[in-house]
């Protein structure tokens, strides 16, 4: 039980890691 | 020396007629024991370390692509929106090639989590990934022309990108809806193993076409293509190189026993030299070669003692299209044995003492393999087992776990709890709820509870569980279908 828990966090973190990359990654693009 | 033989073969001592008679047997035969099985040390990728590590490792590789080519070659002839919808496709798409690692039931993915975890995270990244990918049109559209969306007449890769996005729909619905459309498991797991190929070459085919001229030099395509390449070969691993392995070390078929009416115990020979290394309660996919049931795959738990590693012993009972027909099964047939997987046995929690395994059904299985083994380890934990059956008839393995409690060998406490009582029945009926296993545990303290039982039991108990208070570190549940 204790894993899928953390899973849900874990699943949270990748996400915001994720956006945070694509969204990161667009705006540092110089145009 | 013959009962000792019985007894640590993992056979029932059915040939003895009354509870003290298994006593003394079962004790005898322990005494007269003349080996200490020393438990498995368990693999070192089977420990939280490395699963940290994996962990840490996970979103780094989903977003490498995406920052190695916006250092090496930032480009600025799109717009804001339109470089958000391209980097979302590049991270949805490096995500989806890395399901196919996640899926490949490589041991060093799966051991720190188990399989059924790896699984559900497997789901929440699909989920996850379609979003992204179904983003990438829209945003890519306003960015640069809604034509992209709305014209039929269109370069050949954007139809290309266009059923990609249907076919990764498809898989999303089907795998969300399969028991809705009732979609039979193997059916459905080629259907989907056939459809995500697809959907990787098409989507690979897409973007080497959408992106081409934006790679500018071998390093760009080579970190571009690294991981969908990476992604068919696990693939092609998966469903060609390792069933290949599996077929030159065929299990045979010992025996094909009934243990109760539509319960059957198949116990499988290993290949001679290579004996098969488990933890109690873990589960393997069986596919039988040759035989008169279908040459498909199903995970099953183990039912025996890791102490015997040159056999295992399944107890299936008929529930399905495939176990329906386990009692076809002929001795001497062959069978490719893949495993162990799963992280459901009290090995993986050493520092728990007191142990409380409900069982519903057939779920007694992966419970029989951690009793066994501690018998034959002489581990000292405490047990309660509350075993739920619907009708007498459907207890298994009773005089093995008679002959247990009595020896105390391991310090087993077993109720038996009827949903349908024979009239004469004076033992425990009806459901099981937190409030019963307090009187049977006397306390729910300081135990850990492993549950191994139909769905709604499973659910309800773990609420009921919950509301006492227990620790969800300290409650491991086994699922009956991943």
């Amino acid at each position: 039980m204790q894993r899928f828990r953390l899973m849900k966090f874990y699943v949270a973190f990748v996400l915001i890691v994720l956006l945070g990359a694509i969204v990161g990654a667009a705006w540092l693009v110089p145009s | 020396v013959s009962k000792v033989k019985v007894i640590h073969r993992g056979n029932s001592i059915d040939s003895v007629a009354s509870p003290g008679g298994i006593a003394v047997v079962a004790r005898r035969a322990m005494d007269h024991c003349s080996f200490y099985v020393k438990r498995q040390p368990l693999p070192w990728f089977a420990g939280a370390g490395w699963g940290a590590l994996l962990c840490a490792v996970y979103p780094l590789l989903a977003v490498a692509p995406l920052v190695a080519l916006h250092v090496l070659d930032p480009d600025p002839d799109h717009t804001l929106v339109t470089q958000l919808g391209v980097n979302c496709a590049l991270v949805g798409f490096t995500l989806l090639s890395m399901q196919f690692l996640l899926t490949a039931r490589l041991p060093w993915i799966e051991a720190p989590f188990g399989l059924y975890l790896v699984l559900r995270f497997h789901r929440a990244m699909a989920l996850m990934i379609f979003a992204l990918l179904c983003a990438h049109p829209v945003l890519v559209a306003s960015g640069e022309s809604w034509h992209l969306l709305t014209r039929f007449h269109v370069h050949l890769y954007i139809w290309a990108g266009r059923i990609t996005l249907l076919f990764l729909a498809a898989l999303v619905a089907t795998a969300l809806l399969r028991n809705v459309m009732r979609i039979p498991y193997e059916r459905w797991r080629r259907m989907h193993n056939a459809i995500a190929l697809a959907i990787l070459a098409l989507g690979f085919a897409h973007g080497l076409a959408a992106a081409g001229h934006d790679l500018n030099n071998d390093t760009e395509l080579t970190i571009w293509a690294a991981t969908p390449i990476l992604a068919f070969a696990v693939w092609l691993y998966t469903h060609a190189v390792r069933p290949h392995l599996l077929a030159r070390r065929t299990f045979r078929v010992q025996s094909v026993k009934l243990e109760a009416p539509r319960v059957w115990t198949v116990t499988l020979d290993a290949p001679i030299g290579r004996p098969f290394r488990f933890s109690p309660g873990q589960f393997q996919f069986v596919r039988f070669l040759d035989s008169k049931v279908p040459a498909e795959e199903h995970p099953f738990s183990i039912a025996s003692s890791p102490s015997q590693a040159e056999s295992i012993s399944l107890t299936i009972k008929a529930c399905g299209d495939f176990t329906n027909l386990i009692d076809r099964i002929q001795v001497g047939d062959c069978a490719t044995v893949q495993g162990p997987f799963g992280r459901f046995s009290h090995d993986f929690h050493s520092d728990q003492r007191d142990l409380v395994f409900i069982a519903g059904g057939v779920g007694i299985t992966p419970f029989m393999s951690m009793l066994r083994a501690m018998r034959d380890r002489r581990e000292t934990r405490r047990v309660t087992l509350i075993y739920a059956c619907r009708e007498l008839d459907g207890v298994l393995f009773a005089p093995e776990l008679l002959a247990m409690e009595s020896c105390q060998l391991p310090a087993l406490k077993a109720i038996v709890v009827l949903s349908q009582p024979p009239a004469w029945w004076t033992g425990e009926t009806g459901r099981i709820d937190a409030k019963r296993l307090d009187e049977w545990c006397g306390g729910l303290e300081d135990k850990s509870f492993y549950l191994c039982c139909p769905p709604q039991m499973n659910i309800q108990l773990v609420r009921d569980l919950r509301r006492r208070r227990v620790s969800p570190r300290r409650i491991h549940c086994d699922y009956f279908s991943l």
